[in-house]
C-alpha cells in the first residue's frame, strides 16, 4: 500500500545520529557510501556490515521501517544478482547444465553487489529518517556554497529540494485520498493485467496532476505574499554548528575508512 | 435488524509506527434502513474513519460491520460489491472529477458496477444529475469548467449513481457558500424522500444536522458518546460543550432565553420551528410587555418580561 513508501520520510527522535550536524551527516554517508563499493573480501564486509547494524541500532528507528524502505528494491536486488550469477565467467565451475554455466566467481560477485546494494539504500534511508528535510536542505545549501562563485544558483535549487521533500508526504496522502474515493466508485485498481490496470491508473493521476499545479501556484502566491525574492540577504533562524559529537562521528568513520583499506589488504579480493 | 450494525469496532491507524493512533474504539451502533443520520464530532473524533470503515475502504483491527445483516469482511475479495450498495461521498469530492465531460464522469461508478447497457446508464445518469440538481446542459461540459459548488453536485451525482442502498457524505458542505450549502442540504434532502434510501451525514455544522436529521450519532475521542433523536441530543446542551460542540445557535438562544427565566422550549433546533415558538411565545407575552415596558427604560424591559412571561409563556406549543 501507499503508507507503506517510508522512502524520504522523517521520523523525530533524539538518538545520536538524530543529534549529528546534518552537514556532517551528509558527508559521513557519503564517505560510508562510497567505502561500501571499496569493500572487497569477507573480513572488510564484516567489518562494514557491523558497522551498518551499529549506526541502525543507534538511530533508534524500529528496524522494521528499513525493511519497509527495501521493499520497494528487493525486486532490483535479486534481478542484478540474478544477471551477474549467469553472465559473470570465472575459472571454478560449481554448476552446470546445457548452456547455463554458473562460477563460483559470479556467486561472490553478485552476493557482494547484493549486500552493498541493501547497505546503501539502508544509509540512505537513515539519512532521511533521522534529518527533517528542513535541517537536510540547509545543510545541502551550505555544503554546495562555494558552487555560488560559479554562479550556480544554490540558494534555488535547495529552496526548490525543500519544497519537494516537503510536499512528498502530501502528496502522498493526496493520492491516497483519490484512490479511496476512486475505490468508493467501485475503481479497480488490484485486479486485471497490465492494461486494465494502467488503465485504471488514468481517474487517479488526472486529479493528482490537477491538484498538484493548483498547490504549487497557491505556495507561489504564499511566498510571494511573504516577499520571498530568493536567497540573496537571507539569513537563517536555526544557524548550524558542529560540536563534539560531530567531530567524535567524523573520526569514527575515518577509522572505519581507514579499516576498511587496510582489511582489503588481509585476504584476496572477491570482487573485481 | 438494522441496514448497517457494527459491533466492537477498533481502528488504529499506522499500526507499529511512531504515529500510532487509536482512531475508533469499541464503536457498536444500528442503524435501520431509511433512516437519515447525522454524525458530528470534534476534528479527529473518528468520523471520517467510522465511514470508511462502514463502506469498506478501511479494514476494522477487530469487531465487525454488518450490511444487511451479512459481514462485509466475510468475502474480502467482493469488497467491491459492499462499496457499491454503501456509496460514499469524501470531502471535498470535486477533486475526483476526472473524466472530459461531467456525463462521464457520472458514468464511472454505474460502469464500474458492471451496467453496460447505453440507455439504461442513460437514465441513471440522467437521474442522478436531477438528484443532485444538475443542470441538463451541464452534462456535457468538462468538470473543470464547473462553479465549486457545481462540481461538489457534480461529484456527489456521481456516487449516487451506484444507486446505493446507504448514501454516506462526508461534511458535503465544507467551504460552500450559504446557497451553496442549502441547495445540497435541499437536494440530500430530497434524494432520501423519493428513494427511501438511508442517508449518513458527516458535518461540523450543528445547523446542517439539525435541518435534516432523525438520530444523531455523537463522536467523541474514537467513541460513540450520543447517538439519539436529533431533539433529545440538543437537549443536552451542556453536555456537548463539555467535548467541544455546540448546539446550533437557534438553540442557544432558546437556552439563553430559558436562563433568563422565559419558559420557553429548548427543544428548538430549527430556524422554521423556532418562528413559531418564538411568535407564540411573544403574542402571549405581548399584552404584559407593553403594560411593563410603558413606564421603564427600553433597556430594562427585558429583565421583567420573562418573569412575568412564565406563567403565560408555559403553555405555549
Amino acid at each position: 500500500m501507499i503508507s507503506d513508501i517510508t522512502l524520504g520520510q522523517f521520523m523525530p527522535g533524539k538518538s545520536f545520529i538524530h543529534k549529528l550536524d546534518p552537514r556532517m551527516k551528509i558527508i559521513l554517508m557519503t564517505a560510508v557510501i562510497i567505502f561500501v563499493f571499496l569493500v572487497k573480501n569477507l573480513p572488510s564486509l564484516g567489518a562494514m556490515a557491523g558497522f551498518v547494524a551499529l549506526a541502525m541500532l543507534l538511530s533508534r528507528i524500529p528496524i522494521r521501517m528499513y525493511f519497509k524502505g527495501l521493499k520497494a528494491i528487493w525486486f532490483l536486488v535479486f534481478f542484478t544478482a540474478a544477471l551477474n550469477v549467469l553472465y559473470i565467467k570465472g575459472e571454478h565451475v560449481v554448476f552446470q547444465y546445457k548452456m547455463l554455466t554458473v562460477y563460483e566467481e559470479a556467486l561472490w560477485q553478485s552476493g557482494f553487489i547484493a549486500i552493498r546494494l541493501v547497505m546503501i539504500v539502508i544509509i540512505s534511508s537513515m539519512l532521511t529518517y533521522t534529518t527533517s528535510p528542513t535541517d537536510l536542505t540547509a545543510a545541502i545549501e551550505r555544503l554546495l556554497a562555494p558552487l555560488k562563485l560559479i554562479r550556480v544558483p544554490v540558494h534555488e535549487l535547495a529552496m526548490m529540494m525543500t519544497i519537494a521533500l516537503r510536499f512528498i508526504p502530501t502528496l502522498l496522502e493526496e493520492t491516497e485520498k483519490i484512490m479511496n474515493a476512486q475505490k468508493a466508485r467501485g475503481a479497480d485498481l488490484e485486479s486485471g493485467g497490465v492494461i486494465k490496470r494502467a488503465k485504471a491508473l488514468i481517474p487517479i493521476l488526472i486529479p493528482l496532476f490537477i491538484s498538484s499545479f493548483r498547490r504549487a501556484f497557491e505556495l507561489a502566491t504564499a511566498m510571494d505574499c511573504r516577499c520571498y525574492t530568493g536567497g540573496k540577504g537571507r539569513t537563517r533562524l536555526n544557524v548550524l554548528k558542529y560540536r563534539f559529537r560531530d567531530f567524535f562521528a567524523f573520526l569514527f568513520i575515518a577509522g572505519l575508512c581507514a579499516g576498511i583499506l587496510y582489511l582489503n589488504t588481509l585476504a584476496p579480493s572477491l570482487v573485481r | 435488524m438494522g441496514i448497517i450494525e457494527t459491533h466492537d469496532l477498533r481502528f488504529v491507524y499506522g499500526k507499529g509506527t511512531p504515529f500510532e493512533k487509536v482512531a475508533l474504539d469499541g464503536v457498536s451502533i444500528s442503524i435501520e434502513q431509511g433512516e437519515f443520520i447525522g454524525v458530528i464530532g470534534h476534528t479527529g473524533s473518528g468520523k471520517s474513519t467510522l465511514v470508511q470503515l462502514l463502506n469498506g475502504l478501511l479494514r476494522p483491527e477487530s469487531g465487525s460491520i454488518l450490511l444487511d445483516g451479512n459481514d462485509i469482511w466475510a468475502k474480502p475479495k467482493k469488497i467491491r460489491n459492499v462499496r457499491f450498495q454503501v456509496g460514499l461521498v469524501f470531502q471535498y469530492p470535486e477533486y475526483q472529477l476526472f473524466e472530459e465531460t461531467v456525463y462521464k464522469d457520472i458514468a464511472f461508478g454505474p460502469t464500474n458496477k458492471g451496467i453496460k447497457d447505453k440507455e439504461e446508464l442513460d437514465r441513471i445518469i440522467r437521474t442522478s444529475a436531477e438528484f443532485a440538481g444538475l443542470k441538463e446542459s451541464l452534462l456535457e461540459k468538462s468538470p473543470f469548467d464547473l462553479s465549486g459548488g457545481e462540481k461538489r453536485r457534480a461529484a456527489i451525482a456521481g456516487v449516487i449513481a451506484m444507486e446505493p442502498k446507504v448514501l454516506i457524505l462526508d461534511e458535503p458542505t465544507a467551504g460552500l457558500d450559504p446557497r451553496g450549502r442549502d441547495r445540497i442540504l435541499d437536494r440530500i434532502r430530497a434524494y432520501r424522500e423519493k428513494t427511501g434510501s438511508t442517508v449518513l451525514l458527516v458535518s461540523h455544522s450543528m445547523e446542517d444536522i439539525a435541518r435534516v436529521a432523525d438520530r444523531v450519532l455523537v463522536m467523541n475521542r474514537g467513541k460513540v458518546e450520543m447517538f439519539d433523536e436529533t431533539k433529545n441530543i440538543f437537549k443536552n446542551g451542556e453536555h456537548l460543550a463539555e467535548i467541544g460542540l455546540r448546539v446550533p445557535q437557534v438553540t442557544q438562544v432558546f437556552l439563553e432565553l430559558k436562563r433568563l427565566g422565559a419558559d420557553v422550549r429548548t427543544d428548538v433546533y430549527t430556524m422554521e420551528f423556532a418562528k413559531g415558538v418564538a411568535l407564540d411565545f411573544l403574542s402571549n407575552s405581548k399584552p404584559e410587555t407593553e403594560e411593563n415596558a410603558t413606564p421603564e427604560k427600553p433597556g430594562e424591559a427585558p429583565q421583567d418580561i420573562p418573569a412575568e412571561a412564565m406563567s403565560e409563556g408555559g403553555g405555549v406549543e
